[in-house]
């Protein structure tokens, strides 16, 4: 890789290609993940992989370049989050693409509540969560990957954690009385 | 309640849902922007720095390699004219290549390539146009700053100076299977494309290639240029004097437009830089072994002299041309001289000639021993025997443009500022 990443910022394309083939699944995983819209995205992930294309030779370390491109990606996401100003109101839930059958692991109920609650998290929030619980980095990672101090990220992780959390166990708790219609 | 590990459980499977896989079109969109994007980068005359690894391949092969990738096209241009010894452009015109003669058959070789004109309907409003032609292929792109390929159309050549084109899907107001024919002639050097509408059912496609390109002919992969250009006004489609560090680049077509006259060469165009240079520099010559140069660069700072080529600005100099041309004065291992008033393009700024201290020992580190002087970011040094002519631009609202006259060797220097001077009072910042 660093080979590649060495050839790719002297100019060449080819390199770029490949490598562009190698990190571009794991980069929209993280994408779709955060912005939950696939043309959201697909838009977030082709500004960060030409913003790297073009920044590339302001790279100094090679064996980073997984790690930089991800930082890109992320603040791609923010960038596409704002710039759709309606996005939080035209979040869709996707169809499920992921295992052939139904997972046990998260049913029907617990899957519409974190839908529901994850919309309701801000991008730094989601990014977080998503850089923890499925790109498996450490805070300290996290903090590094986004440029924040370890404590904010704690502090965002924590925040949607709660989140999302609390909404799964609404969503399984009885039904309280309303007091008054309205 | 639900234990941490239930709900670290159920949230991974959850996020697990959706797909890993990144769409073939974005990966291909990503792909084929690369093509047309210009990378920022390292100083040019910096040789420390520089990667060993250059690629010097013609940019039209490390474009293709990348359109091979993303499953398009290849672009193979024979016959592109010798980038040395440009042939003056008069009015009258070539008559086009003889394989263009009798039935339809191929795109003529000196046709295929990638042609740049100023902007067209279709692209963006400030963003250059290319033309793009292979031997059966045609479509018109924006020159930077956007993937689509636009008015994608069949090629081939109809007779002597004629091509036929047919739309080859419904788009960009055009239908499919619609067809255009247009005259065509090349300048005796190949370099310059005159565009004439025969008839066209789609009206959109003869306004947007009818008219005047430059041949692309950028000697170096990894820059993005003109290359060789006869003697003539040009316009910079990458360069953004007025861009600030670390800003959003979007496409300007013209931000700068110069006149040069024979044997000059534009050898490389980027969003922060861009390089004028005769055409004896171009490739074969190694881009560290050249000895003359005009480069720009946008909004220069002043860097910081805490530690050799130390790479970070000096604080305490603001971006204004008086504080700038005041401080490069005091830097330790320069001789300069007195700072001049200038006026291009109706831009005030001031120049002065720079040369390292003959006593000045310090080197950057590495395993260059040259002795050198850094001074201005991005990108502007001096070491061993060079010698450049600073001149820094008030653009107005804070922008200041850095325009570097340099020549490898002292004894070179004059004759060369002789040379570039009237090329430099030439230019316009659109």
């Amino acid at each position: 890789v660093e080979d590649l990443v060495e050839q790719a910022r002297s100019g060449d394309r080819e390199a770029f290609a490949s490598l562009v083939a190698m990190t571009s699944d794991r980069m929209y995983a993280i994408a779709i993940r955060i912005l939950r819209d696939g043309h959201l995205a697909e838009d977030a992930l082709q500004g960060a992989l030409i913003a790297a294309w073009r920044q590339l030779p302001t790279l100094r370390d090679p064996a980073r370049f997984e790690a930089w491109v991800r930082r890109l990606l992320v603040h791609a996401c923010y960038a596409e989050a704002r710039r759709r100003r309606s996005w939080t109101a035209n979040v869709r839930v996707l169809p499920v693409d992921g295992p052939a059958s139904p997972d046990e692991t998260v049913s029907i109920d617990d899957r519409d509540a974190l839908d529901r609650a994850f919309r309701r998290l801000s991008i730094e929030q989601r990014a977080v969560f998503v850089l923890h619980h499925h790109t498996g980095l450490s805070l300290v990672e996290i903090a590094e990957a986004l440029g924040i101090p370890a404590g904010t990220a704690r502090s965002r992780l924590h925040y949607a954690t709660r989140t999302l959390r609390a909404a799964i166990e609404a969503d399984a708790a009885p039904v309280a009385p309303r007091g008054r219609m309205a | 309640m639900t234990t941490d590990r239930d709900f670290d459980r159920i949230a991974r499977a959850w996020l697990d849902l959706l797909p890993d896989e990144a769409p073939d079109r974005a990966v291909a969109a990503v792909l084929q922007a690369v093509e047309t994007t210009p990378q920022v980068r390292r100083p040019l005359r910096w040789p420390i720095w520089r990667s060993t690894t250059m690629n010097r391949l013609p940019i039209a092969l490390g474009a293709a390699a990348v359109v091979v990738v993303a499953g398009t096209l290849v672009l193979s241009r024979a016959g592109v004219p010798p980038p040395v010894g440009a042939t003056p452009s008069p009015a009258t015109t070539s008559s086009p290549s003889a394989s263009t003669s009798g039935a339809s058959g191929p795109v003529p070789s000196t046709l295929q390539a990638m042609w740049m004109g100023a902007p067209r309907g279709l692209v963006a409003p400030e963003a250059g146009s290319l033309l793009f032609f292979d031997q059966s292929t045609f479509y018109l792109a924006q020159s930077a700053g956007s993937p689509a390929q636009m008015l994608k159309s069949t090629a081939s050549a109809v007779g002597d100076g004629k091509i036929r084109l047919e739309s080859s899907v419904t788009a960009d107001t055009c239908t499919k299977g619609e067809v255009g024919t247009y005259a065509w002639s090349l300048n005796p050097s190949g370099r310059i494309l005159t565009v004439t509408e025969e008839l066209d059912d789609c009206p959109t496609r003869a306004g947007a290639i009818a008219g005047t390109w430059w041949l692309r002919d950028c000697p170096l992969s990894d820059d993005n240029c003109l290359g060789a250009v006869d003697a003539g006004t040009y316009k910079s489609q990458f360069i953004t004097p007025r861009l600030n560090p670390g800003g959003t680049w979007s496409p300007f077509f013209g931000a700068v437009t110069y006149t040069v006259p024979d044997g000059w060469a534009n050898s490389a165009d980027w969003p922060e830089s861009f390089e004028l240079e005769p055409v004896s520099e171009l490739p074969p010559v190694d881009p560290n072994n050249r000895s003359r140069q005009i480069g720009l660069n946008t909004q220069p700072s002043a860097m910081s002299q805490d530690k050799p080529c130390s790479d970070t600005v000096q604080p305490g100099v603001t971006r204004t041309v008086d504080a700038l041309v005041t401080w490069v004065a005091t830097v330790p291992g320069l001789v300069t001289t007195a700072p001049t008033a200038i006026t291009i393009d109706g831009n005030p700024g001031q120049w002065l000639d720079v040369r390292l201290d003959p006593a000045w020992t310090k080197t950057c580190g590495g395993p260059v021993t040259t002795p050198i002087v850094t001074y201005m970011m991005p990108g502007t040094g001096i070491m061993g025997t060079e010698r450049e002519r600073l001149i820094l631009l008030d653009l107005g609202d804070g922008d200041v443009l850095q325009i570097v006259v340099w020549t490898k060797d002292q004894a070179t220097f004059d004759a060369f500022i002789t040379e570039a001077m009237p090329i430099i009072q030439s230019f316009t910042f659109g």
